[in-house]
């Protein structure tokens, strides 16, 4: 899995490559972990994003908790049909932004 | 009066022939309640009856061991009596001591005795019997010897008094020469090679649910006796015989397997077959009385039968809950003979019935439920059958799918499937002479018999034949019975089949063309006992349909009396125009469901037949066997940081499969899933993935092994998804995931290991 971060002032795009699951999660969660205190809108564009899985769900999970926590935006980009079905299937969807 | 007898004339015959329909109908009425009756009442007595039954031949079976035990000693010992009564007979001077134990060795007694007619003892082998010089106690009863009619006498097997380790039967034989008698003895524990030939063939317990055991008494405890030498087995003369032996390791095996903690040893030198001292069968054996009695054994329902020889204790004990299953065909064949009983009854009780005139009125009323009725006893029928598709969903070898088609509301086709191993699946299609009520009366017996046959006897041809001659016992009607009974083997596509005279079945290749099965194996069933039959084999591979039908498909007729034939059947199979339709026509590359060539040749028999009517029941069943599937596998330590390499492997054999990318990112998800479980919790040290890749339809199966704690993650509740972000636990979602995105997932905890199976279908 591949991490591209771009940061435009308080806007942070987050390219998630590859497959997010139990040995590449702790990558994402860290970003999430660490994300800059002055971050208000962050976007996960999962537009190269072959597959999630539930260790994935769990940091999609965190960052939507975080961001809400502060007040900001949380979106994702780009989800393809196999990342839609597991968001939908695991009752994710409604609480996310998809754009 | 001429006018009206002639008038009348018609009109009785006409009330004749109702009388009939109408005897028929009540028939048809007696049948299907007294089989709604016997259904719902051999429901509730199934198991009562099953353990009635079992504990019934287990007193048998173990008071025939005990009483040919006791033939077998007593023929033994009366030749060796009579041997040795010709030497002593023939010899010219006193006998002696030493002669005597010579003859003892060669005849291998351990105790003559030569008594004179008084009792007294004139010479014996033994030098405590010499030194009392005289019979006492039970063995006065020999005395009954010198009567001069009685030409033999023996006691059983007794301690004795001397020496209660050492247990001996007694037999006598009068001279013929002179007065007085002749005594042998025979110790139980010279009487191994007795008990082998006794037990050659005995065992108890259908498929070996129960076993036969010894054990001895010490003090007050029976112990059994019992010699943990691993070359035990080995050394038991049966085990080259195929007999005894390799049924005790199976009921070994069978009894391990379901944690009874039962062993089963063989020593030949102290004789015996034996369980394990464990305190439950141990209270038994002391509370023993002479009725066979019920007890848990690790849990499982037992019943226990014992009797004494000597100071052993013989008996047999039987897994009840594994035989109630066993039984389950018998009790059905009790409850298809009652049927017949009861309709007989039913049919004489309405003769009388009928020849009452008042009830006239009431049997036109039953002329109209008719129809009902019959419906009624078809659907009762229909039930016989296996009617549910896909029998076996998870089956990935074969697929399989059969209907039947009575040409009257009652047929007298039948066919059947069923396993009678882990992987050998019987196939039969049969066709019982006549229709209506009395053939179908025949089938359902037909199909009892020979499914109890052919799950309990090992080969094809005994099979049939037995169930040949049962049908043959009191076969009045002179019914009978063509049928096809075939055995594949799913991991190797042979299939075992006897036709007995019944229409040779199809194999349809993947290519299209037709191979008959037409290999004939003897007279059709119910018309001659004695009958031999021969099994004939054939192999399928992958691909391959066997299609097996009745008559009532090639004899189809139309409106001009002409017959569907063979050769458009298999224009049918082959997937040639028939009646101007293409009716089998798969899309290129993929196989026709069974059921599909099923309604195909059925679609070609009616566009054939036309307005004609069917006058012949219709029966086809069609197997696709898709043979073993793919099997690969890996293992790994069962650390996160392998799991990349275990889903690496996994994505190469699914592409290798050519498996579609959407599914193989659900099945690596579902992977992903799993392995975090067991990586993260399972505390197994390490971690196997086996995986099946099955064709037609194309679908793959993971099963991810551990040696952690048991742990069905099944068991666990869903969590709730309809919560908010911050209400959300993550916990259980992967096990979700697993559920909703795979076609297939169970969980088993086999042999000490956790096997958790994810299936998805994606051709």
């Amino acid at each position: 899995m591949e991490i591209v971060k771009t940061k435009e002032g308080s806007v942070l795009n987050v390219v998630v490559k590859g497959r997010l699951e139990t040995a590449t999660a702790p990558q994402l969660d860290a970003e999430v972990k660490g994300l800059a205190a002055d971050v208000m809108d962050m976007t996960f564009d999962f537009s190269e994003l072959e597959y999630v899985s539930s260790a994935g769900l769990r940091v999609i999970l965190m960052a939507q908790k975080t961001m809400s926590a502060r007040k900001g935006s949380f979106k994702l980009a780009g989800v393809n049909a196999t990342v839609k079905k597991v968001l939908d299937l695991t009752g994710f969807s409604p609480l996310l932004t998809f754009v | 009066m001429d006018d009206t007898s002639i008038r009348n004339g018609p009109q009785a015959d006409g009330t004749g022939d109702s009388a009939v329909s109408r005897w028929w109908f009540r028939v048809a009425t007696s049948l299907v309640l007294a089989y709604a009756l016997i259904v719902v009442a051999v429901g509730l007595a199934q198991h009562h009856a099953a353990d009635v039954r079992s504990m019934g031949e287990m007193d048998y079976c173990t008071t025939d061991f005990a009483i040919s035990f006791n033939i077998f000693a007593d023929y033994g010992l009366g030749l060796g009596a009579s041997w040795i009564r010709n030497q002593i007979q023939a010899s010219t001077s006193t006998v002696s001591q030493a002669q005597l134990r010579q003859w003892a060795g060669l005849a291998g007694l351990d105790e003559i005795n030569v008594v004179a007619e008084d009792g007294r003892i004139v010479v014996s082998t033994d030098d405590e019997v010499a030194a009392v010089g005289k019979l006492s106690g039970a063995s006065e009863r020999f005395m009954v010897l010198t009567n001069g009619v009685t030409d033999s006498y023996s006691e059983p097997f007794r301690a004795g008094a001397a020496n209660p380790d050492c247990c001996r039967k007694y037999l006598g034989v009068p001279f013929k020469d002179r007065p007085g008698f002749l005594q042998v003895g025979y110790d139980i524990r010279h009487s191994s090679d007795v008990f082998t030939a006794v037990m050659r063939g005995w065992t108890y317990g259908e498929k070996d649910t129960g076993f036969f055991f010894c054990a001895r008494r010490e003090g007050d405890d029976y112990r059994v006796v019992m010699d943990a030498r691993a070359d035990a087995l080995a050394r038991c003369p049966f085990d080259e015989n195929g007999e005894i032996a390799p049924r005790a390791k199976a009921a070994h095996a069978v009894w391990t397997g379901k944690r009874l903690r039962a062993d089963l040893h063989f020593d030949l030198d102290k004789i015996l077959a034996a369980i394990p001292p464990t305190p439950d069968v141990n209270a038994a054996l002391k509370n023993f009385t002479a009725k066979t009695m019920r007890l848990r054994f690790g849990g499982e329902e037992c019943a226990l039968r014992a009797c004494h020889i000597g100071d052993m204790m013989v008996g047999t004990m039987l897994s009840l809950s594994a035989n109630r299953s066993v039984n389950r065909t018998t009790t059905a064949l009790v409850a298809v003979l009652l049927l017949v009983a009861f309709v007989a009854f039913g049919f004489l009780l309405l003769r009388m019935i009928s020849s009452n005139r008042k009830l006239s009125a009431m049997r036109e009323a039953e002329n109209r439920r008719n129809a009902e009725d019959l419906t009624m006893a078809h659907s009762i029928q229909r039930t016989a059958l296996p009617v549910i598709f896909p029998p076996y969903p998870r089956d990935l070898k074969m697929d399989v799918f059969a209907r039947m088609d009575p040409a009257r509301d009652v047929g007298g086709d039948f066919y059947d499937f069923y396993y009678v191993g882990d992987n050998r699946l019987a196939l039969i299609v049969a066709d019982v002479s006549g229709k209506g009520v009395p053939a179908a009366m025949f089938m359902m017996k037909a199909k009892t018999l020979l499914k109890s046959c052919v799950m309990s006897m090992s080969d094809l041809a005994d099979a049939v034949a037995e169930t040949n001659a049962r049908l043959c016992e009191g076969n009045e009607a002179e019914m009978f019975v063509t049928c096809w009974v075939g055995v594949l083997d799913e991991d190797t596509g042979e299939l075992s089949y006897v036709n007995a005279g019944h229409n040779a079945p199809y194999v349809r290749h993947q290519d299209g063309t037709l191979t008959p099965v037409d290999a004939v194996s003897g007279l059709f069933l119910g018309a001659m006992d004695g009958v031999v039959y021969k099994v004939n084999k054939t192999k399928l591979v992958p691909g391959d349909l066997l299609f097996l039908y009745t008559d009532g498909v090639t004899e189809a007729n139309n409106v001009t009396h002409e017959m569907f034939g063979e050769s458009r059947l298999e224009e049918v199979l082959r997937g040639e125009c028939v009646c101007g339709m293409r009716h089998f026509n798969p899309q290129p590359g993929k196989l026709a469901p069974p059921q599909d060539v099923c309604q195909f040749v059925r679609s070609a028999v009616d566009a054939f037949a036309g307005s004609a009517s069917q006058f012949d029941d219709i029966t086809m069943l069609a197997l696709r066997y898709r043979g073993r599937p793919e099997i690969c596998g890996t293992e790994e330590s069962a650390t996160l940081e392998s799991m990349p390499k275990i889903s690496a492997f996994a994505e190469a054999k699914l592409e290798e499969f050519g498996c579609p990318h959407d599914a193989k990112s659900d099945m690596l998800v579902a992977l992903d899933e799993i392995l975090t479980n067991v990586c993260s919790y399972s505390g197994s040290p390490r971690v196997s993935l086996q995986i099946e890749l099955a064709r037609d339809p194309k679908a793959a199966r993971f099963t991810v092994i551990d040696s952690g704690s048991p742990w069905n993650p099944l068991e666990h509740l869903d969590p709730d998804i309809t919560l908010s972000a911050d209400e959300r636990e993550i916990g259980g979602l992967g096990i979700l995931m697993v559920k909703k995105l795979m076609d297939d997932v169970s969980y088993r905890f086999e042999d000490g290991f956790n096997k958790f199976s994810f299936r998805k279908v994606f051709g």
